[in-house]
């Protein structure tokens, strides 16, 4: 299992490289697929677009989304996804610097299963990626792969 | 005498003038005169030898008629006193030679005629009659009676002779209390000298005058109350002297009526607003001041013009139409439109437009009452505007809130995180200096990421709907020290909360105030031994107060203005941690609850924060 993918969902690049870097001191080692924004986190996981050639069943362990994203922001990720059969199930923990009342409420009608603020401190941003590869990657029993619908 | 031949007697009797009728005792009827036979329309020949109530009996179509029974009785006085009997005026129908009765009044007298044994031989019945007279008293009646004035007829002696109904309704009297009654008894106690000298004035010229006119005449009812009246005066000779005729009229409606009116126009003149009346073809009738100052036409200028004067071509046909509405007796909604002033600038006006009926209730016109409202709509657009740009400052607000909290804290993680990265990666590549600096640098990261959190929370609080529930302050306050304790567990604070103490308010915001307060009552403790916060109840001023108390390191009274404004702080960061925010934060939940708060406090012994909850209601 542990060779299964985290996709990143995140625009900005010290952000991208914090969270790297706090996967690894977490000794967490999923391979970590990184999107820059929403239109290349949706073309992965559907495997189209700059990821048309990629092995479509392959979905990710988990995806860390980040809300304020270029083009499709992370709430409407979030809305594609849940409508597919393919990712309807997918982890999906939101990893943002919001805490606006109305993005919790709307990240969970949404169906997020998590809902996780980054902490300035990197010390706590550590701690926190660190628990959320312990839940997520170890504890938590993902759900049953499921094959492509043929035709 | 001698020699003369004595006269026809009996031809004398029947040719006199006068009315006679001649009974035995037993009221057989003798002789009678031609013109009482006239008068009667009899004929001597077929009443000789009859008796009197066969020839005369009573009119059977008149229910009221006495004749028979005066007549009997006054001829049984005549009989049984051997004297003369005169009858007042008697009501006695008489029978038309072709059937039916002829009303007849008489005025009858009865004398005996006795034999020599001194006994009734013969009773002259003899008449006058007054029918006519009767009819014109009668008439004379009617008229005083039928006048819509009060008619009062006083002699030279001042005494009432005669009055009309109208005057018994006016003065609540019946007409016996009145005659023979002197004139003052209609005069009120305290106008009695006054009227005396009218009557003196009067009796001195006394042409026909009307008096009372400038309302200072008063009457006086049998019930006491007084009423003003006007009165015309005229004199009539009579046989027992000159008497006053006096015209009474009840002028207190008129009077009441003059003033309403004269009330009623001073308002219309008074007004601010413009109060025009038109014809239905849109003349100008009626323009009052209000009109003249806010359309600039004076009322010679404005009357017999149409009222397109002051309607701006626009609104020529809008007006027509209204007019042509009311007309039909529709009624028609106050409208806002637009008018021209005689300086050719627009008057914005609200308009109540209404058709003037006559007393008969048919419309005869229109009335226009126009208020000026340019300043009222100036004043709405203003607001519109200032809601607006409050609007716009609101959502500007919004967006701030939403970047701070996001775009605002990355820059500080990666201040924060890489500085870390740094020192895990080059530390040993830095000297003692160098490590310090980017620890200084990731302190001064957190420190502004903890300043951005608590200015969220403060706007939040500001902007955040007010919820009105039961609150268990107590639990609430339980709850944060629960999060104190196991966020610093090593710290010993002996921390004693009040059971059960409730309050109305927003559960959620109160939580921030214990946050804050027992945060605070935590962090000023820490140098000291024996820490102790405690959170209970009081009175204030007959309300109740809550209060925070800690046994910390307490402030001088002399700073307690700042402590409640944002980013105040008594104490520096290297003392005691801290953003200057929480007790700003503090102060705006509770006043938006309604109440105050208030700290006490001894620099080295401790402080105390106390707060009261809806005292005033809530401020917004």
């Amino acid at each position: 299992m542990s060779d299964r993918v985290i996709l990143l969902v995140e625009d900005n690049p010290k952000d991208e490289e914090l969270t790297l870097r706090a996967l690894k001191k977490s000794n967490i080692a999923n391979p970590v697929v990184v999107a820059h924004d929403g239109v290349e986190a949706l073309d992965y996981l559907f495997a189209r677009g700059i990821h048309a050639g990629r092995a479509p069943n392959a979905v990710p362990q988990l995806i860390l989304l980040d809300l304020k994203l270029p083009k499709i922001d992370g709430l409407e990720v979030l809305k594609s996804l849940r409508l597919d059969e393919r990712t309807k199930l997918l982890p999906v923990v939101i990893l943002t610097s919001s805490v606006e009342e109305q993005d919790l409420v709307q990240g969970y009608r949404l169906g997020a299963n998590s809902y996780v603020r980054k902490p300035v401190d990197f010390a706590q941003f550590i701690d926190a990626v660190r628990q959320l590869g312990l839940y997520w990657l170890i504890l938590n029993e993902s759900p049953p792969v499921r094959e492509r619908p043929q035709g | 005498m001698e020699g003369r031949v004595l006269p026809d007697f009996r031809a004398l009797f029947e040719s006199s003038p006068d009315r006679y009728l001649v009974l035995d005792p037993d009221l057989t009827i003798v002789a009678v005169s031609d013109a009482y036979a006239r008068a009667t329309m009899t004929r001597r020949g077929d009443i000789l030898g009859r008796r009197l109530f066969d020839v005369f009996p009573d009119n059977p179509n008149d229910p009221a008629a006495d004749g028979v029974r005066n007549l009997r009785a006054s001829l049984d006085r005549v009989k049984a006193g051997r004297v003369a009997d005169t009858m007042p005026v008697q009501k006695y129908d008489i029978q038309r030679p072709e059937g039916g009765f002829e009303e007849r009044y008489w005025s009858p007298a009865n004398s005996p005629v006795l034999d020599a044994s001194g006994e009734i031989a013969w009773i002259i019945h003899r008449v006058e009659d007054v029918t006519n007279q009767r009819r014109a008293d009668e008439t004379f009646r009617r008229v005083t009676e039928s006048l819509p004035n009060g008619l009062v007829m006083v002699n030279s002696d001042g005494v009432i002779t005669l009055v009309n109904k109208k005057v018994e309704e006016m003065f609540g009297y019946d007409r016996e209390q009145l005659l023979g009654a002197s004139i003052e008894k209609l005069v009120p106690e305290a106008s009695r000298e006054r009227h005396r000298a009218h009557v003196r004035a009067y009796t001195r010229s006394p042409a026909p005058r009307s008096i009372g006119e400038r309302g200072d005449l008063l009457g006086v009812r049998r019930d006491g109350t007084e009423f003003q009246v006007e009165i015309g005066l005229s004199t009539m000779a009579t046989p027992n002297g000159v008497s006053t005729v006096a015209s009474i009229v009840d002028v207190t409606e008129r009077r009441r009526s003059a003033d309403a009116r004269a009330r009623l126009a001073a308002i219309v003149e008074s007004s601010d607003d413009a109060i025009i009346g038109k014809t239905f073809e849109g003349v100008i009738t009626t323009w009052n001041p209000g009109a003249e100052r806010m359309f600039g036409y004076s009322a010679s200028e404005a009357l017999g013009q149409s009222i397109a004067l002051v309607l701006p071509p626009g609104e020529v046909d809008r007006e027509i139409a209204v007019r042509e509405r009311l007309s039909r007796g529709e009624r028609v909604a106050p409208f806002e439109s637009m008018r021209r002033h005689k300086s050719g600038r627009f008057v914005e006006v609200s308009v109540s437009l209404s058709a003037i009926r006559d007393s008969n209730g048919k419309a005869i016109g229109v009335s226009t009452i126009a208020r000026d409202i340019t300043e009222l709509k100036q004043a709405q657009r203003d607001l519109v505007r200032a809601r607006e740009s409050a609007e716009a400052a609101n959502r500007e607000l919004e967006a701030f809130s939403y970047s701070v909290a996001h775009d605002l804290r990355a820059p500080l993680r990666s201040i924060d995180g890489f500085s870390q990265a740094l020192l895990e990666d080059a530390g040993d590549r830095l000297d003692a200096d160098g490590r310090k600096h980017l620890r200084f640098v990731r302190e001064s990261a957190q420190h502004m990421g903890q300043l951005i959190d608590d200015l969220l929370v403060l706007s939040r609080v500001t902007r955040s709907e007010l919820s009105r529930e039961s609150v268990d302050l107590s639990a609430l306050c339980q709850a944060t020290v629960a999060r104190l304790r196991r966020a610093d567990p090593q710290r010993q604070v002996d921390i004693v909360v009040e059971e059960r103490l409730l309050a109305q308010g927003d559960a959620r915001l109160l939580g921030v105030v214990f946050d804050n307060l027992l945060g605070n009552a935590w962090k000023f403790t820490r140098k000291r031994n024996g820490a102790r916060v405690q959170f209970g109840a009081s009175t204030e001023g007959g309300k109740p107060a809550f209060f925070v108390r800690d046994n910390g390191a307490g402030f001088d009274m002399a700073y307690v203005q700042k402590l409640f404004g944002v980013f105040q702080r008594l104490h520096s960061v290297e003392e005691f941690e801290g953003t200057g925010i929480g007790l700003a934060t503090v102060q705006r939940i509770v006043r938006r609850h309604g109440g105050r708060v208030w700290a006490e406090g001894v620099p080295g012994q401790g402080a105390t924060f106390s707060f009261t909850l809806n005292e005033e209601g809530s401020a917004a």
